[in-house]
């Protein structure tokens, strides 16, 4: 003897399974035989009204319904916005840093410039006296020089002292490009001539 | 190319465009997009009617097409169920002509539980207690239709009936 049947099993009954031995339960139950007869009644009951026209449906809005429901759009729309503004803040360089770069660019270029044209004037480097070289090689070397080889040295190795000092202390920092050293510009139509 | 002797898509149309209709109602929640649907049916009809492969019960193939149309609308149609509110069964339209004993005893406000309960159910309850209970068909029948075990049509059917014998009873209880 099996104990009461559960619902599931008198709905599989009811769909012509289950084993010989439920069946033979539900033949001699009262109880399931009853519960059995109610599921088969409901079932009939509920197929018929759904077998009949579908109502129509009326639809009913509600505040609450809609706010719910456009929550998880809003908080789409929130993070693409947020993911907008965070891109252009990591991509764009601020405003300080442009000038700063632009500074740093401007200052290289200019001493370029000042290197290649300006100090330039390679036209109108003096040639090297044969004498200020032999007294600064005279000087270099220890060897005893005259007044006048002396004063050759001192005065070659102040005009350049000058010259350095002079291109290392001129403010470099302006936009502006110098115009070509006119210097360079007759060097380089002679020799193009 | 259908001869004389074989039925005419009018006539298939019209044996079947009211069964199609209704299931795509009961299916879906919108009745614009039921009506939309059972349309999308005929096509495949009309396109499967001008084939040389016709099915051997056009009903039964209207009936598995319309399911899986409805389906298939159910699960591509998400922002639909945002725009979509609840539905309720509109009481003033509800026909109320009995045809049985059984259904003269059961009340309107009865009837209308049940539908509601039905409403309730997931797409997959709906679709396998229409095709086993108002389709008639087998169980191997709609698990081969749904593409799904018939262990699972079986836990499906028992869940709908399940709760829609609840709605019965609470409404029941309330009268």
């Amino acid at each position: 003897m099996i104990r009461c049947l559960e619902d599931k099993t008198l709905f599989l009954l009811s769909e012509g399974e289950a084993s010989e031995e439920q069946r033979s339960h539900l033949k001699s139950c009262q109880a399931c035989t009853e519960r059995y007869q109610e599921i088969v009644r409901d079932l009939r009951l509920i197929t018929q009204t759904l077998q009949r026209e579908v109502p129509p449906l009326r639809l009913t809005t509600s505040s609450g319904s809609i706010f719910f429901r456009s929550l998880p759009i809003a908080a789409g729309v929130l993070l693409a916005i947020a993911l907008m503004w965070g891109e252009s803040r990591l991509w764009r360089p601020d405003s300080s840093s442009e000038q700063r770069l632009s500074g740093d660019i401007s200052q290289f270029l200019e001493q370029v410039a000042d290197a290649i044209f300006d100090r330039g004037s390679m036209g109108e480097v003096e040639p090297a006296s044969s004498d200020s070289d032999l007294a600064s090689v005279q000087v270099a070397l220890g060897e005893n020089c005259s007044d006048d080889c002396r004063g050759l040295f001192n005065e070659s190795f102040a005009a350049n002292t000058k010259s350095k000092t002079k291109a290392v202390d001129r403010p470099v920092i302006t936009a502006k490009r110098r115009p070509i050293d006119p210097a360079m510009q007759r060097m380089v139509s002679d020799r193009t001539e | 190319m259908p001869d004389k002797e074989t039925p005419s898509f009018e006539g298939l149309y019209k044996a079947h465009h009211l069964k199609v209709q209704r299931l795509c109602r009961m299916l879906l929640r919108d009745l614009a997009e039921a009506e939309e649907t059972g349309q999308e049916v005929f096509l495949k009809m009309f396109k499967q009617y001008q084939t040389a492969s016709w099915p051997n019960d056009w009903s039964a193939w209207l009936t598995r097409v319309t399911v899986n149309a409805c389906h298939d609308r159910r699960k591509s149609a998400w922002w639909k169920w945002w725009r979509s509110s609840n539905g309720e069964v509109q009481l003033a339209d509800y026909p109320s002509s009995a045809r049985t004993p059984e259904q003269e005893a059961l009340g309107r406000e009865q009837q209308i539980h049940i539908w509601h309960a039905f409403r309730e159910l997931s797409g997959r309850q709906q679709e396998v207690f229409v095709l086993r209970y108002l389709e008639g068909w087998s169980t191997e029948e709609v698990a081969k239709t749904l593409a799904i075990s018939e262990g699972s049509v079986k836990n499906h059917l028992f869940r709908a009936v399940h709760r829609l014998r609840e709605a019965l009873k609470n409404n029941g209880e309330g009268l």
